[in-house]
């Protein structure tokens, strides 16, 4: 039963894929693999982070119809390998969800192979293949099917030209290899895998960082004032950037359009980096024993006003920012900036509740990825060339308005089409030209490469 | 480890998957017997210098009281995913070309069989 739901399913694999772009066909898969894996295995499918995943990941597929960008498609096969991993093990973190999916997607079949190879028992027990009943269940219902066909093709003439109509041709030793390689990922993702020393090894690990062995008190000390004269310079030092930075924010209004981009680009970069280095820290400070020293409680704080200065900074560095695209607009790499001081914030808060409650680097790494992960799916939801082209229309000043850009993404032809229209655009030939092109090539999408906009 | 006997086997195996997707490519429907045979002996030496490189760092890891069958399932997950990302991005650098797929499938595939033969040889 397993294996005709496997040749069916990687039958469908190559109609939706094979020499097909992504569009309806992404959504459609999903649903298959989402119905194979809660057929074969219902019991795992009922768990609920099996099935959260499995939302995620039909929303995800859902985006990819929407809005057919390459952020989209990223982001539903993240969701396909974290699925896909919490079959193997749903209480895993994210990170070896994401690792056992991976490897239960490309490799499974290989693995199940080599254990079968090597178990002798199961060698000794295996039987042979049934050829006589695999010929009788499928040869005699494909002949006796042909032999009515040719029939009813006889007896009524429309029914003949629907069935005249049918078009194998398309089937091909490509085709078949294509095939083929549906069928190894279907059983792959059929039996789900886990990586196992390191899937044990997360399960046995928890967020709580313990006391190692004998506290040494010499060592301890001597670490506590180095961390502590470090963490007072590092302070004095963040308070005076702070200030500096304040200074520049006010004088920032009164900056031409090129010293502001210069300032930014220098600024931005640097400013990520030192955050970083910050958390880096930190972690290094407040890696083990260090926790649990009675003394530390000066350290503790003075690394505490460290994190809100940091958070601070990265609030400056996103207003910062936010002028740069004020002045500007809007551009992926902006958007960029945006989304990775998010995270640092984010990083920021969980280093905090790491020195706080005494957390492991392990639950630094699980919190931190679950939001990077968050952040991505909500991201997906949005259209952001659409939404690049709507503001940087709408509310960049038209001399600072980089229409090149605009003309450079890719899915924006049709409200670049109606700004050109309205008379909000200047370039008016490129952009016709452009939503010319996307048109015609909407009307050239096969139904496995349909989206939205074909309808 | 019977390394010649896997990097032999694997020399055929690469020459056997490569020719076959030649063979369904429309492109190549006139050279396949050129490429066959300018392809097979070169598969099977960049097998076996694909065999020798990737079981070299495992005569680092094994020790004494680790067998094959421990050391595979230790290290199979990972190779498999380097193997995967390499071949991936040997696709994208050839510009998702008809040569880079299946360069990269016969890669992947012998690749992953290889392991198999290396570490059940011994029992």
């Amino acid at each position: 039963m397993k294996k005709i739901i496997l040749i069916i399913a990687s039958i469908a694999f190559s109609m939706l894929f094979y020499k097909n772009n992504f569009g309806l066909n992404i959504f459609i898969f999903s649903l298959i693999t989402t119905g194979i894996l809660a057929f074969l295995h219902p019991k795992k499918m009922k768990q609920k982070a099996v099935f959260i995943n499995a939302t995620i990941y039909i929303t995800t597929a859902i985006l990819v119809f929407f809005n057919h960008n390459t952020l989209s498609v990223f982001t539903n096969t993240v969701s396909f390998f974290l699925f896909i991993g919490s079959f193997s093990h749903n209480k895993s973190s994210i990170y070896v969800k994401f690792l056992n999916g991976f490897y239960t997607t490309i490799a499974a079949a290989f693995s199940n192979y080599f254990d079968k190879v090597n178990n002798e028992i199961e060698q000794v027990k295996k039987q042979d293949i049934n050829y006589l009943h695999w010929l009788k269940i499928i040869g005699i219902p494909l002949l006796v099917v042909s032999v009515f066909i040719g029939l009813y093709r006889n007896a009524n003439p429309v029914f003949d030209t629907i069935i005249s109509k049918i078009d194998f041709s398309f089937i091909n030793l490509q085709w078949l290899l294509f095939t083929a390689l549906g069928y190894y990922f279907m059983y792959n993702i059929s039996n789900p895998l886990e990586i196992e020393p390191l899937t044990k090894t997360d399960l046995k690990t928890d967020n709580q960082l313990k006391k190692t062995t004998i506290l040494d008190q010499e060592k301890l000390k001597s670490e506590n004032q180095l961390g502590l004269i470090l963490m007072v310079l590092l302070n004095v030092l963040l308070l005076f950037l702070l200030l500096t930075d304040v200074f520049y924010v006010i004088k920032a209004k009164t900056l031409s359009a090129v010293e502001l981009s210069i300032q930014v680009h220098q600024g931005i970069n640097a400013l990520i980096v030192s955050i970083i280095l910050a958390i880096a820290l930190i972690i290094y400070f407040f890696r083990g024993n260090l926790n649990f020293y009675k003394h530390n409680k000066f350290l503790k704080t003075t690394t505490f006003i460290w994190i809100a200065l940091n958070s601070i900074l990265v609030f400056v560095t996103i207003f910062k920012n936010y002028q740069y695209v004020h002045s500007f607009g809007l551009t992926y790499k902006r958007i960029g900036v945006f989304i990775y001081l998010l995270l640092t914030f984010t990083g920021l808060i969980f280093t905090f509740i790491k020195v706080k409650n005494i957390k492991n680097i392990i639950y630094l790494f699980r919190k931190n990825l679950e939001i990077a992960f968050g952040v991505l799916f909500i991201s997906s939801f949005i259209n952001w060339d659409v939404f690049i082209t709507k503001y940087n229309v709408n509310y960049v000043k038209n001399n600072q308005l980089d229409i090149d850009y605009l003309l450079w993404l890719p899915n924006n032809s049709d409200i670049l089409n109606k700004y050109n229209n309205e008379n909000k655009i200047t370039n008016y030939n490129s952009a016709k030209n452009k939503y010319n092109k996307h048109l015609s090539k909407l009307e050239s999408n096969s139904w496995q490469e349909m989206n939205f906009e074909n309808f | 480890m019977n390394i010649a006997k896997t990097a032999l086997k694997s020399g055929v195996l690469a020459s056997v998957i490569f020719n076959i997707l030649i063979f369904s490519q429309e492109a190549y429907t006139n050279k396949t017997i050129f490429i066959a045979f300018i392809s097979t002996p070169i598969l099977i030496v960049v097998s076996f210098i694909g065999i020798i490189a990737t079981t070299f760092p495992i005569q680092f890891i094994r020790s004494k009281e680790k067998n094959n069958k421990i050391i595979f399932k230790m290290h199979f997950p990972y190779f498999s995913m380097v193997a995967f990302i390499m071949c991936a991005y040997f696709i994208y650098i050839t510009e998702f070309e008809d040569f880079g797929y299946l360069a990269s499938l016969t890669a992947f595939f012998t690749a992953m069989m290889s392991w198999i033969w290396l570490f059940s040889n011994e029992k």
